[in-house]
């Protein structure tokens, strides 16, 4: 009877662990057409949320002939994105020639973007430069371990609906709320809103994106996609004192281009979904823009 | 330590292996040794107060079966109070004291008595009725006093039971620890599938509806009717899959060591009645609460009045059990207006009737109208407190229409209502019988019972969350 249960189990854990590498590998190619990770491009959009539903890469692609990566995640921080960075170019070659980078008042604002980030780089955990990273963020080395192993662990289901995008050629994500005004202001006057700071290691992890990027010669264009004003204004001095050294960082480096679009935009709140994410007028306005400018940056 | 940790999948694995290679006589010390080292892994210094208590109660069954009839009763008092002083200090020292002060106000006085940061120890409010159910059936004369203190100690804290239940009665529990537990493969497996479907409607689906309650929950003035609506039915379903999850984990680790624990619930959400919704529901609680509480005060073998008064003090004591929050006292109160509802209602019909019959089609009627009044009592269970609870309810009544939140992500909330169909549809399965509760022996081909293990165990993989601790650790 042992030996009738122990063959079970073999066959049973075997199935297992096909099924496991199947759903894995069919998961893993969509997230990379999803993040255009599977050909090489010549424009990576890289950040977080603000990338995500402030920028349409198909327009993009459609208005400059040119592929367009689109890499960004819920909550990805500096670090987070320097390791993306690298991912990306470790995958492509030299395919980059220009990274747009989303940024803001709280591009160096400590890791309170969101806990647990790194978790969302486990499908490329095969890649070394997010393997090196995942190494030093997973909480634990039986967690870090058990990924390594169970392939399907890999995935959240945000990365499942990611991959059937991919799949499916769905790109885009758009907003079509609008923001209460009125409410939010009662939060800003409570006190009730994230806060500017300026985190030296994070500093440090940015600086080492624009030497990367200057030392593989590709532009970096820093885009400025707008929050809302009254955000803005909540800290004034902290927020003069994130625009100064974004721009200390636009003289310094050559290939370093900085986009404010917020300064014209951020008080037109029919464009905002929430706070910080622009709706798909807002979205339309930004993305044409950047258009325009990248014309001219690429002549 | 959590069920769904590593760290525990680890412990499970050797203690489980330890335990079948060890001699019998060696056993009990290695399943104390290791429920000492699963309570500590949470707060160590409070094996202390479980210590106390299993000392208190330990003697106090020793002395009860010793004693003559009139000792018997102040060992037993001295024994509960014991229990009851340390539930009551930490768990309700500071509801009280909230409540004092407010009550002093209106007098206009000021309450000198200091609150205190207290941590609640964990299944304090389990481990603590499972004790004294001992001492109780002791004074009954039902059970023998336990002679071996490790054994007793054990009963009181044995790890897979300890935080969250089952709550056990000694008569079932006690003997198991001194039988010989042979290794059985099939028993094995049978409670690797248990813990399976536990972990499954934990990770799976209650961590998953979580996300949107607590979105809602937590921000009530920013939602609205409609939003109310879809997070109290997933808050249904979570609190139900969370707890009912640990309980199946719990059942299934013991049960892979030969221990049999009773069952906690039993498909719930189909039931047609309020009377049959609390045989179901937490059976361990309702049964305990039922056998020494509403019995001694009579039952339903007393005057109307009295009954009431029975029916109330019940679900009140038990709603208050569940946490220090006028909230859990109104969930419970209104349970027992439910029941009184209920059974008036059912006397009537008879009287006027002779009893209804419907037909089957009609028959979900009752298990939606339940449904529907569980959800109006979770609200109060959920909320935090009784205004934010009347105005979910307000919201949810006077504008049920308003336009739906989808929640951060509108694929997660379409993926917890996709998880829910598939629950109800697998417990709809288990109901008629085509399934069997932990989907061993069944009318459904061994093939599709396989397929449906991976499916689960690779739904756990990528959509299980963790992170989150059991709800009901808090009780």
């Amino acid at each position: 009877m042992l030996l009738r249960y122990t063959l079970r189990f073999s066959i049973f854990f075997l199935i297992l662990f096909f099924l496991d590498f199947c759903i894995s590998y069919f998961l893993f190619n969509g997230l990379k057409k999803y993040y255009g990770l599977n050909i090489p491009s010549k424009i990576l959009l890289i950040g977080h949320s603000h990338t995500m539903l402030g920028l349409d890469k198909k327009m993009m692609e459609d208005s400059l002939h040119y592929k367009v990566a689109k890499y960004a995640l819920e909550g990805a921080n500096v670090v987070d994105r320097l390791t993306m960075i690298k991912h990306f170019l470790h995958q492509n070659g030299d395919s980059v020639k220009l990274i747009i980078y989303d940024i803001d008042a709280f591009f160096i604002t400590g890791k309170g973007l969101s806990i647990n980030s790194y978790k969302r780089f486990y499908p490329f955990m095969d890649d070394p430069y997010i393997n090196e990273y995942l190494k030093v963020e997973s909480k634990s080395d039986f967690e870090y371990l058990f990924k390594k192993w169970i392939r399907t662990s890999r995935f959240s289901d945000l990365n499942v609906y990611g991959s059937l995008r991919g799949y499916l050629g769905f790109y885009s994500n758009i907003k079509y709320g609008a923001i209460d005004t009125a409410a939010y202001k009662k939060k800003i006057e409570n006190n009730e809103f994230v806060k500017i700071s300026f985190d030296k290691d994070l500093q440090s992890k940015f600086e080492d994106i624009l030497n990367l990027t200057f030392n593989k010669k590709i532009k970096l264009v820093l885009i400025y996609i707008p929050t809302i004003g009254m955000l803005n204004r909540a800290e004034p001095e902290k927020f003069k004192q994130a625009m100064n050294l974004i721009q200390v960082y636009e003289t310094k480096y050559p290939n370093v281009y900085f986009l404010d679009y917020n300064k014209d935009l951020q008080n037109n709140y029919d464009l905002f979904d929430d706070p910080v994410h622009l709706n798909f007028k807002g979205n339309k306005i930004v993305t044409v823009r950047l258009i325009n400018d990248l014309k001219k940056i690429f002549n | 330590m959590l069920f769904n940790s590593y760290q525990f999948i680890i412990f499970f694995v050797v203690v489980t292996f330890t335990y079948y290679v060890i001699p019998h006589n060696f056993r009990w010390l290695l399943l104390l040794a290791s429920s000492c080292y699963f309570y500590m892994a949470f707060v160590p210094i409070y094996i202390l107060i479980l210590g106390f208590t299993i000392v208190i109660d330990y003697f106090a069954g020793r002395y009860l079966e010793t004693a003559k009839n009139e000792q018997k009763k102040w060992f037993l008092i001295a024994s509960i109070i014991a229990n009851i002083g340390v539930l009551s200090f930490f768990k309700y020292y500071n509801f009280l004291n909230i409540n004092l002060t407010e009550l002093l106000k209106i007098f206009g006085y000021r309450n000198h008595i200091p609150f205190l940061s207290i941590l609640l120890p964990i299944g304090l409010s389990f481990h603590t009725f499972q004790a004294m159910s001992y001492t109780i059936e002791v004074y009954r004369g039902n059970q023998k006093a336990e002679r071996h203190f490790g054994i007793y100690a054990l009963y009181v804290m044995f790890y897979p039971q300890l935080v969250a239940g089952p709550i056990e009665r000694p008569q079932n529990m006690l003997h198991q620890f001194h039988e010989k537990h042979h290794f059985e493969i099939e028993r094995l497996i049978e409670g690797l599938k248990m813990m399976l479907w536990g972990f499954f409607k934990k990770v799976v689906i209650a961590d998953r509806l979580a996300i949107y309650v607590n979105e809602v929950y937590n921000n009530p003035n920013a939602q609205s009717g409609s939003s109310f609506i879809l997070a109290t039915i997933f808050f249904a379903f979570q609190i139900y899959c969370d707890f009912s999850g640990y309980t199946d984990i719990a059942i299934g680790s013991a049960h892979a060591m030969g221990f049999k624990l009773m069952q906690n619930f039993k498909l719930p959400y189909f039931s047609n009645s309020i009377a049959v919704f609390w045989k179901r529901w937490h059976i361990s609680l309702s049964s305990w609460f039922s056998d020494y509480l509403y019995i001694p005060l009579g039952g339903n073998r007393v005057k109307f009045a009295r009954w009431i008064f029975n029916i109330f003090t019940v679900f009140t004591i038990s709603g208050l059990w569940h946490g220090a929050n006028w909230t859990y006292v109104i969930w419970g109160s209104l349970h027992g207006f439910y029941y009184f509802l209920e059974h008036s209602i059912k006397k009537m019909i008879k009287y006027f009737f002779g009893g209804i019959r419907l037909k089957s089609i009609f028959r979900l009627i009752p298990v939606i109208l339940i449904f529907f009044l569980v959800c109006i009592a979770w609200i109060f269970f959920r909320a935090k407190d009784i205004g934010t609870a009347w105005y979910i309810l307000s919201s949810i009544f006077t504008n049920p229409l308003s336009k739906l939140y989808f929640g951060i992500s509108r694929w997660e909330t379409f993926l917890s209502i996709i998880l829910i169909f598939l629950l109800l549809f697998v417990e709809y399965l288990q109901l008629r019988g085509i399934v069997s509760q932990y989907f061993s022996e069944s009318k459904i081909q061994r093939p599709f019972r396989w397929a449906w293990y991976l499916f689960m165990l690779l739904c756990i993989s990528i959509f299980g969350i963790g992170g989150n601790s059991f709800i009901y650790f808090q009780f």
